[in-house]
């Protein structure tokens, strides 16, 4: 399958859409770490991200003939593992809701899992990873969305526009101010 | 430059995108609000940070249930409806539901078609019956306008016998007040 590397992802789609199981594979293996990243950035759960991601590379499977060469196949399958992604989330809020609504008021107050940070470099930067995770998560959906795909998947301006379907100037507008208030909820930690 | 202007330039000062012009307007801020460069470093620490999270991995098994999923989505539509099962194509409890709406249709429609061996075609009765009293006076025959006519007199009549009673009553009224 190195040799699947010669070619780009919308190459391996339109293999893919013409027959070939093996460019899915491919572009799975291309694609599945870094939907797993976002998704999991976004949800905060590993085992609800990894369905997620599943859900969205079956969709791609099922839905091939919706691409079109217009746009970049890494748009479109962020797009879609996005919207799964907020779909689940708003599930998982309704559920919340009724699972509160059905307690007494004693039995909602609970605690967090204490974050003891030990000595040593590595836990020292895997509770800042911590720390900023639960900042992601406090985010507003349309400012967790960009920040993610800007700060941690790294993808430009242009294709975050795209993916979300909302125009640049918003987008730079939100990762702004995602980040303002991300900076507002880790400043009592010192690593930043 | 304002505080508001300073926040929303943030992160283009520190990707570096601003013009030159605003850059310079941007600076001049940070230097007469010393404490607007902590939030500078604060936003660009946030970003570095970000940036060294590490990438999450799928689990080992994830291909095998990735797989499992496509071969329940590739087999989904088979298993709803057998081709052997089919009638053009529906499925048998669609197929009889049409069948049953075309043949009421049809039997609806034949309701409708007049019998042509009664010669021109005849008007049926419950039309003839909800029909007659929107008739237009033209179109209405001679008796039947006639009747109404008188009809029309007898209350205009009736309605000043009433007027009548009701003037006299009123001045019978007006009297006893005087009177008294």
């Amino acid at each position: 399958m190195d040799k699947d590397h010669r070619y780009t992802d919308e190459a391996l789609i339109i293999r893919f859409q013409q027959g070939d199981e093996r460019a899915y594979i491919e572009l799975v293996k291309r694609y599945r770490d870094r939907l797993m990243t976002f998704v999991f950035r976004f949800v905060g759960d590993m085992e609800q991200a990894e369905d997620i991601v599943q859900d969205a590379l079956v969709k791609v499977y099922t839905h091939k003939h919706y691409y079109k060469e217009i746009a970049k196949f890494s748009t479109w399958v962020y797009t879609i593992a996005g919207n799964l992604a907020k779909t689940e989330l708003r599930k998982r809020k309704r559920r919340k809701t009724t699972l509160l609504s059905q307690m007494g008021h004693e039995e909602r107050d609970y605690d967090l899992p204490a974050v003891q940070p030990e000595t040593g470099e590595a836990v020292e930067s895997e509770f800042a990873e911590v720390q900023i995770q639960e900042a992601i998560q406090e985010l507003p959906l349309h400012f967790r969305t960009v920040v993610i795909l800007r700060d941690i998947q790294e993808l430009s301006y242009e294709e975050i526009s795209r993916i979300v379907d909302v125009p640049l100037g918003t987008v730079k507008s939100r990762i702004n101010r995602a980040r303002l208030q991300l900076q507002e909820a880790l400043k009592e930690f010192r690593h930043y | 430059m304002d505080r508001y202007q300073f926040e929303d330039s943030i992160s283009e000062y520190i990707e570096n995108t601003l013009t030159l012009s605003q850059r310079k307007d941007f600076e001049d801020y940070i230097e007469n609000n010393p404490e607007s460069v902590v939030l500078v470093e604060r936003v660009r620490s946030v970003i570095n940070n970000m940036q060294k999270m590490p990438d999450v991995k799928t689990s080992p098994d994830f291909m095998g249930q990735l797989m499992r999923k496509v071969d329940v989505e590739k087999n989904r539509p088979a298993q709803r409806v057998k081709p052997g099962n089919t009638v053009f194509g529906f499925t048998p409890l669609y197929a009889g539901l049409m069948s049953v709406a075309v043949v009421g249709l049809i039997m609806i429609g034949l309701q409708m078609i007049p019998d042509s061996s009664q010669g021109p075609t005849p008007i049926p009765n419950h039309f003839t019956q909800e029909s007659a009293p929107v008739q237009s006076p033209a179109t209405q025959p001679h008796e039947l306008r006639m009747e109404s006519l008188a009809g029309a007199e007898e209350d205009s009549a009736n309605v000043e016998v009433q007027m009548d009673k009701r003037r006299s009553n009123i001045k019978n009224k007006i009297r006893l007040v005087k009177n008294q």
